[in-house]
């Protein structure tokens, strides 16, 4: 019980950490630098879980499988943001946060359409009153 | 401000939006939550080392004091731990509740930059009221 909610929430934790252990580091380096550190810094971690793993890969994954997985990689700390940094920048922090944050929103209507998700009053109730929290609480510290 | 302007964060929450979904679509075709992380972010690793290779930053890696990378190590290794956990909780809940549950990421960001960067001077109406909200939305989505 509880337990995807958990892992969530887990997720939530671990990436609000991170801009507090990377801007002790910013006034000596890119963010550029940052993040390539960071993900060749994971490589090992990567490289055991294939190593390790009770299946090999190429057994248990199927190759469009795979392909969505590779997408998740290429679409959210690549494309998503290249997009955010090109949006703050023209934009303004305060004008382009709350856009970016709204995300949830969009996931929403998108588990809807594709994934045939039921979508109930509360989860609705619920996403629009953590989005609208979340804009709140950034939108005056991006100002 | 020009109006298309307003397209590269709105391009971004799109970007961020359809991870959760991807990563379900990749779930319900081979569940392996632990080896579909692996895959994505092996992805991300390889675009983002190579975009940072071709952009002629790679001096920039080698310029930075040996205390700071460990700032950007650890952060790499919560990155993806966050990514290992939030395909694991998308293995069990919907993506339209796993989505706006790992937004709570800013609030942790706050709460954290208080207690050991001391940067939040004062709470605002704004911090609280954000923050009722956000903690509205998680009892509303795990209830």
């Amino acid at each position: 019980m509880f337990y995807g909610e958990g892992l969530a929430l887990t997720s939530a934790a671990l990436w609000g950490s991170i801009p507090i252990l990377v801007r002790k580091g910013l006034p000596y380096a890119s963010a550029s630098v940052a993040v390539v550190v960071g993900l060749l810094a994971s490589l090992p971690l990567l490289v055991g879980v294939f190593l390790l793993h009770p299946h090999a890969v190429t057994e248990v994954v199927a190759p469009q499988a795979a392909l969505w997985f590779a997408a998740v990689g290429i679409t959210g700390p690549c494309l998503g943001r290249l997009f955010n940094y090109i949006g703050i920048a023209r934009l303004g922090a305060a004008r382009a946060t709350p856009l970016i944050n709204s995300s949830p929103l969009l996931t929403t209507l998108l588990a809807l359409v594709f994934l045939r998700e039921q979508i109930t009053f509360k989860i609705l109730l619920g996403v629009i009153c953590m989005v609208a929290g979340i804009i709140v609480l950034t939108r005056q510290r991006a100002a | 401000m020009k109006p298309q302007d307003l397209l590269y964060p709105l391009l971004a929450a799109l970007c961020y939006s359809t991870n959760p979904v991807l990563v379900k679509l990749g779930l319900r075709i081979s569940n392996e939550p632990l080896l579909g992380a692996s895959i994505g972010m092996m992805a991300s690793t390889v675009v983002y080392v190579a975009y940072f290779c071709l952009t002629g930053q790679i001096r920039d890696l080698f310029a930075i004091p040996r205390w700071v990378k460990w700032y950007f190590v650890l952060a790499g290794l919560f990155s993806t731990l966050g990514v290992f956990s939030f395909f694991a909780a998308l293995q069990h809940i919907p993506a339209a509740v796993v989505a706006p549950l790992t937004s709570v990421a800013p609030l942790v960001t706050l709460t954290l930059s208080h207690f050991l960067l001391k940067e939040m001077e004062q709470i605002t109406r704004a911090d609280v009221v954000g923050t009722v909200l956000i903690v509205l939305g998680v009892v509303l989505l795990v209830s």
